[in-house]
């Protein structure tokens, strides 16, 4: 006989716990919606995908056995989530990363209580599951290696094909009344370039901004304040310093779109 | 009437003769060849990425690769669940490997992008609930996606507590709903079969499924409704002879499981219900023939079309206008073909009329041949053997609707429900396929051989699911490609539409090609203006050497702000036939490209702003439009 064993559940409720503590303390990852940190991810994956499941059906059936209990930690703990998004979607603090994590962790930790408190029912016989060899623990380590070298090859590969382009950009805009561009460029050209940029109105120079060097990937950008509403079309151009004959990109602000713009301020 | 009666019982029962000659082996402890079938599902995914890395830069070699690759991943799996009796736990593990290995086939396609024009709607809503903490948000392009949110709650739900990104959070739900789908059918039919060999070889019938490799694979809702409503049922039979201490526990994970599939996915609601009255019928036809049967489905259906009806009554009622013109136009065509109205539909093409080659020709029509067999021989053994088990009756009636599918095929309007069908009749083929392969009894001497014909025969059902479920140029990655529908997704798209969102904001209304409005409205987060939701048409705006005044009403009532150009598509013919709207095609015949001149007319209008430039790709502020005369 193999006695049942509460170790599962007091990680299950250790997770519970640190989540809670997580989404609480303010730590997130700005890059990704306010999510918590990155370095959190086996404890979330965890917490949504399975041990809100596991801790409820050791709660309430607690004879599984071991197939069916994996099967049902992954399907009751998706399930529990899904409903998660329609009762939290009618609170007051909505879909957030705290309210998450208050509705994984209160059906975790609930499923240990109720698995805790019912310790004293007996305990059926089961058998243990055959041991791994050591064969077979290589030959799993070599199957996990293979796969997520696939994958890195196939990211790799579908990077590598990718176009090779540079963005740029000029968004007109109003800072406090005052008439704005957000003019920017963006480097995807898989090397390092050199990037000159010039503004001209009906052939007359305005602004120039040259030596700009990015690497691939990386982002250039500014705002440019306007004395006031251009009465004429304004072009800014931009030119490559391996190339500065050839007009690489090129943009155009007109006034009506400034005009648009207040319109919109007034009635958005 | 009695004689012919007791004849055709005769007839029926005739393998059970041959059952004592059909000794079981007895099931060795460990865990078999997982040792061997691990490495080589492993070592497939490595083969796939190959193949998908020499098909983007076009190198040969890649259909044979990716062939192989499959092959590796499928062929050890079957040779050892055909091979004779097997454990639990080593069943367990080899789907467990099978269902990571098939869903990567599908994901190393794309694995830096969604791919399917559906994932970007589902994206959408996902995105949606992310940034705005609510459920039912506004999607234009797919008003009726919010309103099954089930799967972008659990996504946003794993974003919130991981910090991954949106597609990665994605991928790993659908791994998830991938196990629970193949470990669900395989509890299902061990439980109705009593055999976890008859239920693995169920299991990878079911792989023969034409949704099953990239369909069900991808971001949409039914890629997690489908695995919940098998284990809804996998839960209902297991259920079946529990006692009343642990009965009220099952019903409430139940209908926990049931309120899931109601909030994830409509079609899968309709199934689950429409099984589970058929169950229902075939456990009280059973109650009468004497046979003392457990706890019967039909509370379950009850509680599942509450659910459903009070779910359309209030929240989704939108789902019924959504649904009935695909309904009305399959039927409609369906008849107009059994009537003559209409011929069939050229079988072995798609819709952009590219034919299938000569092999995709000859596996799928052996696969149908093979399915149809074996579902004849799986009748027989179930008349013979398991008539009384209401399970397993349920399963057949449901198994017997198969060769109705590739009669929809042959018609234009049906062809895409025979496909979205599949999934769900697969689930009672799945076992009735296995029944006649592998355990309808047959003489001694034949066994060698019939393990041999039904790794065959798998191979076949499964290289034929294959083949139906997506053309030669939708399974490995190709070049870019302009107005190419899929193909049209490139990084730069993506990274354009990740600009939109970031600089200029959600939600503004913007006009765009077909590609582009899909990647726009999702990616980019845009409000895009579709026919489907507008009532308007866009085409004549990008397509017109100039702006006639209907142009500038339009722009102006719809409050258009942003159009994109993506001057691609002046190089290629589109493979749809249209750049931007459908009804294109009706009156421009494109012979050569649409010419780069309309496209450039923004330039040099003096209402018209262009404010983003990336070479190929071009956005223009029509907002100084609104005021025009």
């Amino acid at each position: 006989m193999r006695p049942r064993s509460f170790r599962g559940l007091t990680v299950a409720a250790a997770i519970a716990l640190l989540t809670l503590a997580m989404a609480f303390s303010g730590l997130r990852n700005p890059a990704e919606q306010d999510g918590l940190p990155v370095w959190f991810l086996p404890f979330g994956v965890l917490m949504v995908l399975y041990l809100p499941g596991y801790t409820i059906t050791r709660a309430l059936l607690p004879e599984l056995d071991d197939a069916m209990r994996l099967l049902l930690s992954l399907g009751v703990s998706i399930s529990l989530t899904v409903l998660g998004g329609l009762v939290l979607h009618f609170t007051p603090w909505g879909i957030t990363t705290s309210s998450w994590a208050v509705w994984q962790s209160t059906f975790t930790l609930l499923g240990c209580l109720c698995a805790w408190a019912c310790r004293r029912q007996p305990i059926t016989g089961r058998p243990a599951p055959p041991r791994m060899s050591l064969p077979l623990v290589i030959s799993l380590l070599t199957s996990l290696a293979l796969t997520v070298t696939a994958v890195w090859l196939a990211r790799e590969s579908a990077f590598r094909a990718g176009t090779a382009f540079t963005q740029f950009w000029a968004v007109p805009s109003l800072a406090d009344g005052q008439p704005a561009l957000q003019i920017g460029i963006y480097n995807q050209e898989k090397e390092t370039v050199a990037y000159q940029v010039y503004m001209e109105s009906r052939g007359r120079a305005l602004e120039q901004w040259s030596g700009i060097v990015l690497d691939s990937g990386q982002t250039w950008e500014t705002v440019l304040i306007l004395d006031s509403l251009p009465q004429s079309p304004l072009r800014i151009l931009l030119f490559r310093a391996d190339d500065p004959d050839r007009i690489y990109r090129m943009v155009r602000v007109v006034p009506a779109t400034f005009d648009a713009l207040m319109e919109l301020q007034r009635k958005p | 009437m009695k004689r012919f009666v007791r004849w055709l019982t005769k007839l029926l029962e005739y393998p059970l003769r041959w059952q004592q000659a059909a000794a079981t082996r007895p099931v060795a402890p460990g865990w078999g060849s997982l040792m061997i079938i691990a490495p080589l599902a492993a070592l497939g995914t490595l083969v796939m990425a190959i193949a998908c890395t020499r098909a983007r830069v076009e190198a040969p070699g890649a259909t044979a690769l990716y062939w192989l690759a499959l092959l590796l991943i499928f062929v050890p799996a079957a040779v050892r669940f055909a091979a004779g009796p097997i454990a639990r736990g080593e069943a367990f593990i080899t789907l467990i490997a099978l269902s990571i290995a098939l869903y990567l086939v599908s994901f190393l396609r794309s694995p830096l992008l969604l791919r399917g024009f559906d994932e970007f709607l589902h994206w959408r809503t996902a995105y949606d609930i992310l940034t705005t903490g609510r459920l039912f948000t506004d999607n234009a392009m797919l008003p009726v996606s919010p309103l099954f949110p089930g799967l972008e709650s659990v996504t946003v739900a794993l974003v919130s507590l991981t910090g991954m990104n949106l597609m990665d959070a994605g991928a790993l739900v659908l791994v998830s709903a991938r196990i629970i789908l193949l470990l669900s059918l395989f509890l299902l039919y061990e439980r109705a079969s009593g055999s976890a060999q008859v239920a693995a070889v169920g299991t990878l019938v079911y792989l023969g499924s034409s949704t099953f490799l990239y369909f069900d694979a991808q971001f949409g809702y039914e890629s997690l409704a489908l695995p919940l409503t098998i284990l809804a049922l996998c839960m209902l039979a297991r259920r079946e002879d529990q006692t009343a201490p642990h009965l009220p526990a099952w019903n409430a994970l139940i209908a926990v499981v049931i309120f899931a599939i109601v909030l994830t996915h409509h079609v899968s609601t309709y199934m689950l219900i429409a099984f589970l009255v058929v169950w229902s019928a075939t456990d009280i036809a059973t109650r009468l023939m004497g046979v003392r049967g457990g706890h019967s489905p039909l509370g379950a259906a009850l509680w599942a079309l509450l659910l459903s009806a009070v779910w359309l009554g209030t929240v989704a009622s939108l789902t019924l206008d959504y649904l009935k013109p695909i309904l009305n136009d399959a039927l409609n065509s369906f008849y107009q073909m059994v009537t003559g109205v209409s011929g069939p539909r050229r079988l072995f093409e798609d819709a952009a009329g590219q034919s299938a080659i000569i092999l995709d020709r000859i596996v799928g029509i052996a696969s149908v041949l093979v399915l149809g067999i074996a579902l004849l021989l799986g009748c027989w053994w179930w008349l013979a053997r398991h008539r009384r088990n209401a399970l397993i009756g349920a399963l057949m009636l449901v198994a017997v609707v198969y060769p109705l599918l590739p009669v929809m095929r042959l018609s234009g309007g049906a062809w895409e429900m025979a496909n979205r069908l599949s999934g769900f009749v697969f689930v009672g083929l799945g076992l009735a396929a296995a029944f006649g392969l592998i355990d309808l009894p047959l003489p001694r001497r034949w066994l060698p051989r019939r393990r041999v014909a039904a790794v065959v025969a798998l191979c076949i059902i499964f290289m034929g699911g294959v083949v139906a479920g997506a053309s030669p140029d939708a399974r490995l990655p190709q070049p870019f490609r302009a107005a190419a529908s899929e193909r049209s997704i490139d990084n730069e798209g993506a990274i354009t539409a990740e600009w939109v969102r970031t600089r200029l904001g959600r939600d503004n209304r913007m006009a765009a090609d077909r590609t582009f409005t899909n990647l726009m409205g999702s990616y980019g987060g845009q409000r895009m203006i579709v026919n489907l939701t507008d009532k308007i048409s866009i085409s004549g705006i990008f397509l017109s050497y100039e702006l006639s005044p209907s142009h500038y009403r339009i722009i102006r009532e719809q409050r258009i702000r942003y159009l994109l150009i993506d001057r691609r598509i002046t190089t290629v013919l589109p493979t749809l036939g249209f750049y931007f709207e459908e009804w294109e095609q009706l009156i421009v015949p494109y012979r050569p490209p649409v010419h780069i001149s309309p496209l450039e007319k923004f330039d040099y209008m003096s209402g018209v702003s262009r404010i983003f430039d990336s070479g190929d790709i071009v956005i223009y502020d029509v907002g100084g439009l609104w005021n025009a005369p």
